[in-house]
């Protein structure tokens, strides 16, 4: 009981949290769960789970609040768990901090599959703390920080300055969705008046160079009206 | 600066509210009144009547507030009448000596509102018509739309039969009914859940077309990104499904609401998965055609059959009696059909030489002319 990880579930629908709850108890976590913002910031406080399930829409506080205030002190995963559609919302959340966005309704394996690559990824950044050293790979693309070098297979791909520093920084966060905006931020400055554009033809490139075609990509993935994300091997 | 920009916009939108005027109705009010002096001349120097230049005017007054939008132009052409009118009057009256200042004003006054009552009149009818025309198209949109709310909760009905019907069944048999069978009806439930689950999201697609007033919020967009999107999404469902995809070599940016775009890819998809009686590979393409984006979904399955052809984007369900096709096949196509003419663009679909059929379809690369193109439904 002890080795299980924690998981929160905040759901103000009853019918929902039970489903969630159970399918996770059957999959050896231990699940609690949270019926209000209220309860859920002190549930957080007091359990401290590996991964929190938050659905956006709860009677007393703006779920949005809450990422907020739960990143001004932690890094735990959160999932968001909307039936919000449009990709303004999804944007919103990446942007204040969630790790992942999944929008009702969903199957229980997918859910399953985001909770495992969020726990991954806390376990990984807390043991590499996100630091720029060292090599990342996927399948046969391999990023290496140090030397600022990008091979596929055996292959050395040439990538400009900015190109690189997109395929770096899509690596150091592989497998979480980055939206346009986190990532112009972060190449060009947090003034930058940078359009969307310059960003899609630098990942058009990008993905010329790197995907075998460029309509079934194997490594960087994109989000419709989001952002990009680089796979992480699941 | 975008915020400014709305700003600037919501403004002349406030303005235009006010005074409904448009360059129309300038043109419009310049050559009528143009018009009218004109045959009034015309008039003096042949008849040298008052009454025919009166009733000229008078028409021309008519005509401009019958043919322009709202009171003001009615309104300024009748001061223009009533002044030409004087002056003619004054210069051509048999006993012009005798017009003293009172008299001239008192004249003026008559005409002026004689003529502007009509102008009002007129204005007041135009306006009134207007209106009900407006109304008459409101309650036209409201019919459709209560029409296609109908139609899909009738849609949705049927899985949801299914799905409570399997549930209970297996909830009240709980312990008489064998592993095998529970299975089946669970399974059951799990595939018209998948199933509602698209129909919402088909739904959903037409309300993000309705919610701006038939506007749809177009950004360029890399096709290849909203391509490989959609055949990801689709590969997750389908897994066994091959597809190949060909894109241009050189970055093709395209106006549109990529998750539009995206449902229509999925949809056009999936119904080569239900449709196409089995295909070995679907391709997906797209090519650039001087000012479009031209889209290819192809399957080499048993074709479209001719009695279903004619009727494919028309909204109705085919095949509905005998139930041969399946049921999503009405809503997922006519919504692929309001996505695209909300574009501005075209969707086709014709039978390939060798066995199998293609749907295509065109998105402009330059669309702002379409920017406010209605969106209908086209399910019936």
């Amino acid at each position: 009981m002890s080795n299980r990880p924690t998981i929160l579930i905040v759901e103000d629908e009853i019918s929902i949290s039970n489903f969630i709850c159970s399918m996770l108890n059957a999959n050896n976590y231990n699940a609690i769960a949270a019926k209000d913002g209220k309860s859920a910031l002190e549930m957080v406080a007091s359990y401290c789970p590996e991964v929190i399930i938050l659905d956006l829409c709860l009677p007393d506080i703006n779920g949005t609040d809450i990422i907020k205030s739960v990143r001004e002190w932690s890094q735990i995963p959160i999932i968001v768990v909307s039936a919000r559609y449009h990709e303004k919302d999804k944007v919103e959340a990446f942007d204040l901090g969630a790790d992942d966005y999944i929008t009702k309704p969903f199957g229980s394996a997918e859910l399953l599959a985001r909770i495992r690559t969020a726990i991954r990824h806390s376990n990984n950044a807390a043991h590499s703390g996100l630091s720029q050293d060292g090599i990342f790979t996927v399948r046969d693309l391999t990023v290496d920080f140090d030397k600022r070098r990008v091979w596929v297979g055996k292959n050395e791909v040439h990538l400009t300055q900015n190109e690189y520093k997109i395929v770096a920084l899509l690596s150091k966060y592989a497998g979480r969705v980055l939206t346009y905006d986190f990532i112009i931020k972060t190449l060009w400055g947090p003034h930058a008046k940078c359009e969307n554009q310059i960003l899609r033809v630098n990942m058009a490139n990008i993905r010329r160079k790197l995907e075998e075609n460029p309509a079934e990509p194997n490594y960087i993935f994109t989000e419709v009206g989001v952002g990009y994300r680089m796979s992480d091997g699941e | 600066m975008d915020g400014e920009l709305y700003m600037n916009n919501f403004i002349f939108k406030k303005i235009k509210v006010m005074f409904p005027l448009s360059a129309g109705d300038f043109v419009t009010m310049a050559i009528l009144e143009t018009a009218a002096m004109a045959a009034g001349f015309v008039l003096i120097y042949l008849g040298k009547d008052i009454i025919f230049i009166t009733l000229i005017f008078m028409l021309s007054v008519v005509l401009i507030s019958r043919f322009t939008h709202g009171y003001f132009f009615g309104s300024f052409s009748s001061l223009i009448s009533a002044i030409a009118i004087n002056i003619l009057y004054s210069e051509f009256s048999p006993s012009k000596n005798s017009l003293t200042s009172l008299n001239y004003l008192l004249s003026f006054t008559c005409v002026f509102t004689c003529i502007i009552s009509v102008s009002i009149i007129t204005c007041a009818l135009t306006e009134q018509s207007r209106e009900k025309e407006k109304i008459r198209i409101q309650a036209e949109k409201e019919k459709i739309k209560s029409n296609f709310l109908r139609a899909i909760s009738h849609d949705l009905r049927t899985p949801l039969t299914s799905i409570l019907g399997s549930n209970s069944a297996v909830l009240e048999n709980f312990d008489t009914l064998s592993r095998e069978e529970m299975i089946a009806l669970l399974k059951n439930v799990n595939e018209e859940s998948q199933w509602l689950i698209r129909m919402v999201e088909n739904i959903l697609s037409i309300t993000r077309i309705d919610a701006n007033d038939a506007k749809i919020s177009k950004q360029y967009e890399a096709v290849e990104e909203i391509v490989g999107e959609a055949v990801q999404k689709f590969k997750k469902r389908f897994p066994a499904q091959a597809v190949t995809v060909k894109v241009p070599q050189e970055l093709l940016l395209v106006p549109v609401d990529a998750v539009l775009i995206e449902q229509v890819l999925i949809n056009l998809l999936e119904n080569v998965i239900k449709h196409s009686g089995g295909s070995d590979i679907i391709t997906v393409s797209v090519t650039r055609e001087k000012d479009d984006a031209v889209f290819e979904v192809s399957d080499n399955g048993r074709g479209i059959s001719a009695e279903v052809f004619p009727k494919l984007f028309k909204g109705e369900i085919p095949g509905k009696e005998n139930n041969c096709l399946d049921k999503s096949l009405g809503i997922g196509l006519s919504v692929c059909m309001s996505i695209i003419k909300a574009h501005g663009g075209t969707i086709e679909a014709e039978n390939r030489n060798n066995g199998g059929a293609t749907v295509r379809f065109r998105l402009p690369l330059e669309g702002e002319e379409h920017y406010e193109q209605q969106a209908d439904y086209t399910y019936s």
